[in-house]
């Protein structure tokens, strides 16, 4: 083979090379894109929620107030009759049932829209304002066209009269779509349209802060002691490979671990974020653990040198100098690690934080749902309302993860800037 | 002006392990002079002038036998405080290794953790006089709180030579302070540790015979772990008594 | 010269060629001294021009020398023994050198002398020259060979030659006393001897410096 040959040949290889780099990284793309694709075009409308306008007539009468009412008295109306009466002024009914078809159009917390209405608004008593109550799962999905209309009616969800209602309603342009507020402030329901994950995303905020809480500075402890003062011999060794062992545990194990040891040992209470937190803790420790020993190695024993030259004492030379400059690697990765731990779902299940939780927790003590757990939980869920809300809450988790890979990156960036 | 010694090794004998690095060295070292330690790569010398300061503790499997006595007291006897020893004797490292923090910071660390300084007042002013006495304060008197890593490589190096005397040290330690500089910076240094030694007492370890002949007063030459000659430098390099001492010096062998 | 053991080859090899320039330019001195007593025993006068020519071939191999020489210390900054080399090298050069221009000083002087002079008044100054020659062929021996001894020797046979100068002294002033008219040429002849006595000075000198370059001291009498 001549020399020109074996040049041909190799820029070929190559070039080959190149392309399988592409194709490869075209593939993986692709997926991302596919997933994407999928749980924003499913996702986007469960920020929003349909509304049907109403008249609200305040009548002091129709209220049962008397003449100069004071708060007990504001409290103490019926805001569920005069709610209902409102309503049935919107369409003609004829019967009963009739009445129950139109009222089902409403959400099922209509009377607690209107009083939450009325008494921040106490003003508008005796005058006429329009308000727009949210509407219930069924027309919602109707209105964003997830129901098929052309099936036979014992097989809908909607009725024909409450389709006659809707169309009516939307010749008579009274239904709108606003943003989904509940969405955010509210907690799981069985109701879809007032359902939120306020509750899991709290749950799940308590949980990380717990677990960071707890194995960050164990993590950054154990690291700087095995890496910097403990003997080199073969116990340290085998710690080491255990610990490197346990970053490869499969997760579930360690919710076993919570529910043998902290809710049956411990006692302590089931399904709150306090027990979630640790449990994610035990199994955040080693993937900190791991970058921080490695970032503590890369600093040059130059460092410690000039440092133990000066006077110092291993200890000082440890604490000034070498872990502020293994921090940066250290943050990425506790940021991942986090990041890892906030998308966590079987340990989770194991210590019981999968059950159903309306109240938004208020504290780590609170029984609660975390973010992937309330994504399992609303999937196995059989009405058509919570589709939606499942691939919004994947696009919030996707969006938190996100947000905390790019902190990592930036946070590396701008550290280690300052100490090249 | 009578020569008072400072520092006295006594058959100090070196081990890495199993292989021998120093073998019986006896060395004085002068006060208030320059001395110099010349010899091929890996015959000792920095071996040596680590165990000066005891950085060789933080080698696990170096062991050390003999005494070095510094103002008559051993500095291996067991109850030594190994942190004030270093507060007495400073080092300077052949590649400049200034913390990655301010030049201020750096200057006043040793200060700080030693409790020399009380307000930041006296910070201040020992963190001048340092830059000062390192030839270095008009350089970067308008910009201390930049970082000790911005500056250039010699400015870097007199930045370390400034943080090892803020602590008021008695001796300094320079391993081949002025191989990884250009020439210029190196002739600043050199400048420099001619004022120093008035102050302080230098042993330097040197690559290059004329930095040698020009800085020190006297020279000891080592060889495969052993002290071949000592002397008063004008005699090692003018006529060396030993053969091979001469064969160094001369480039015979090296 | 010291044994060429350089790292750096080309040093050795800028060592011996120094070492060798000064050997052919000690050897031309040799010739150039004894050239010059033979002329002036003889009173041939043809060879003063030739006798002028080797000096001045002299004194280019001295301002060769000083070239090299400077070369040597700027460049590789010579220490202990080759820094001794160097500088004793530009020494003994200089001595050379002043050793030529004697000689050639010695021939000219001969130049006015009247063809009948005395035999024996040239004897003794015959024997002062044979005794300066002897002694700059001891010195070139002690340079080629290095050695420490020959060195001495040489320093020790100054003693001689000052003995010798004085014996041709007194007999050209014995000459001068006979003949009031000979004046000038006694004075020739005393310019002579004093020249073949310092010249006898430089060799010495070329000794001293030869011993110190090997002692890296002085020789001191003991």
């Amino acid at each position: 083979m001549t020399k020109e040959q074996r040049l041909q040949k190799r820029y070929s290889a190559e070039k080959r090379f190149k392309w399988y780099g592409i194709i490869s990284i075209c593939m993986a793309l692709l997926f991302v894109a596919l997933l994407v694709t999928k749980v924003l075009s499913e996702g986007t409308s469960a920020f929003v929620k349909s509304t049907i306008e109403i008249k609200l007539n305040f009548d002091q009468t129709a209220l049962n107030l008397p003449e100069k009412p004071i708060t007990e008295d504001l409290n103490a109306i019926d805001f569920y009759s005069f709610a209902i009466d409102q309503i049935l002024k919107t369409y003609p009914t004829s019967n009963r049932d009739e009445e129950k078809e139109l009222i089902k159009l409403f959400t099922t917390d209509f009377e607690f829209e209107v009083k939450d209405f009325f008494l921040a608004n106490t003003n508008l008593l005796n005058q006429t304002v329009s308000f727009k109550i949210t509407a219930s799962s069924d027309l919602d999905q109707l209105h964003k066209g997830n129901y098929a209309k052309n099936i036979s009616e014992d097989r809908r969800k909607i009725s024909n009269y409450q389709l006659k209602i809707y169309d009516h309603f939307i010749q008579n342009n009274k239904i709108t779509k606003v943003f989904n507020v509940y969405f955010f402030t509210n907690g799981d329901s069985r109701n879809p349209e007032i359902a939120g994950i306020g509750g899991a995303m709290l749950g799940s905020f308590f949980s990380i802060l717990v677990c960071l809480i707890i194995s960050f500075p164990i993590a950054l402890l154990a690291a700087v002691y095995l890496e910097e003062f403990a003997p080199k011999n073969k116990f340290t060794d085998f710690i080491e490979i255990n610990i490197n062992n346990l970053a490869a545990v499969p997760s579930i194990v360690f919710g076993l671990l919570g529910l043998g040891i902290l809710l049956n040992v411990f006692e302590l209470p089931r399904s709150t974020s306090l027990v979630g937190g640790i449990t994610l803790a035990l199994m955040t420790l080693p993937r900190i653990i791991i970058p921080c020993r490695a970032s503590l190695k890369a600093v040059p024993p130059s460092i410690r040198e000039a440092a133990l030259a000066v006077g110092a004492s291993k200890v000082q030379s440890v604490i000034h100098h070498v872990v502020p400059l293994a921090m940066p690697g250290t943050l990425s990765g506790t940021i991942i690690g986090l990041a890892q731990a906030l998308g966590e779902t079987a340990p989770l299940l194991l210590i019981g934080m999968v059950a159903f939780v309306v109240q938004v927790p208020a504290n780590p003590l609170d029984p609660s749902a975390s973010l992937p757990i309330q994504v399992y939980l609303w999937s196995e869920s059989a009405e058509r309302g919570f589709v939606e809300k499942t691939s919004a809450t994947i696009m919030v988790l996707l969006g938190f993860l996100i947000i905390m890979n790019s902190i990592a990156v930036y946070a590396r960036q701008k550290f280690e800037k300052k100490w090249i | 002006m009578d020569i008072k010694i400072k520092i006295k090794s006594t058959n100090l004998n070196v081990f890495y392990g199993e292989k021998q690095a120093l073998f019986d060295i006896n060395l004085e070292i002068n006060q208030n002079e320059v001395t110099a330690l010349i010899g091929p790569s890996g015959c000792g010398k920095s071996t040596f002038i680590r165990c000066i300061n005891r950085m060789n503790d933080v080698i696990d499997i170096c062991k050390i036998q003999g005494e070095i006595e510094m103002d008559g007291k051993n500095i291996y006897a067991p109850n030594t405080d190994v942190v004030s020893l270093r507060e007495k004797v400073g080092m300077v490292f052949q590649k400049p290794n200034p913390f990655p923090k301010s030049i201020y910071d750096n200057v006043c660390y040793g200060p700080k953790i030693h409790g020399i300084a009380e307000t930041k007042d006296d910070l201040d002013q020992i963190v001048e006089n340092s830059l000062k006495k390192a030839a270095l304060w008009n350089e970067v008197k308008d910009r201390l709180q930049e970082p000790g890593t911005s500056l250039s490589g010699g400015q870097q190096q007199r930045l370390c030579i400034a943080r090892a005397i803020s602590v008021n040290p008695e001796v300094i330690l320079m391993d081949e302070p002025c191989s990884a500089l250009d020439p210029i910076a190196t002739a600043k240094i050199e400048e420099l540790i001619d004022e120093l030694k008035t102050t302080f007492t230098i042993i330097i370890v040197t690559h290059s015979m004329s930095q040698a002949v020009r800085v020190s007063q006297k020279t000891g030459f080592f060889h495969l772990g052993k002290l071949i000659e000592v002397g008063t430098t004008e005699k090692i390099f003018k006529n060396p008594t030993n053969n091979m001492t001469q064969d160094y010096i001369t480039g015979r062998f090296g | 010269m010291t044994d060429d053991k350089h790292i750096v080859k080309s040093y050795g090899e800028e060592l011996q060629f120094l070492n060798d320039s000064l050997i052919q330019m000690g050897s031309l001195t040799e010739s150039l001294l004894a050239d010059s007593m033979n002329a002036i025993i003889i009173l041939d006068k043809d060879s003063v021009a030739r006798i002028v020519e080797s000096d001045k071939k002299i004194n280019e191999y001295r301002a060769k020398i000083d070239s090299q020489i400077m070369t040597l210390l700027v460049k590789r900054a010579p220490m202990a023994i080759d820094l001794r080399f160097a500088i004793t090298s530009l020494r003994i050069s200089q001595d050379f050198e002043r050793i030529g221009d004697l000689a050639k000083g010695n021939a000219k002087k001969m130049l006015p002398l009247p063809q009948n002079l005395p035999q024996d008044l040239l004897s003794s100054l015959k024997r002062l020259g044979n005794v300066v020659d002897a002694q700059l062929n001891k010195s070139l021996d002690a340079y080629i060979k290095k050695s420490k001894d020959i060195a001495i020797e040489v320093i020790r046979l100054d003693t001689s030659v000052n003995e010798h100068t004085f014996l041709a002294i007194k007999e050209v002033l014995a000459y001068l006393s006979k003949d009031q008219k000979n004046l000038e040429y006694a004075t020739n002849l005393l310019f002579v001897a004093k020249n073949l006595e310092r010249a006898g000075d430089h060799i010495r000198r070329v000794a001293e410096n030869i011993y110190y370059f090997i002692e890296g001291d002085y020789y001191k009498k003991s």
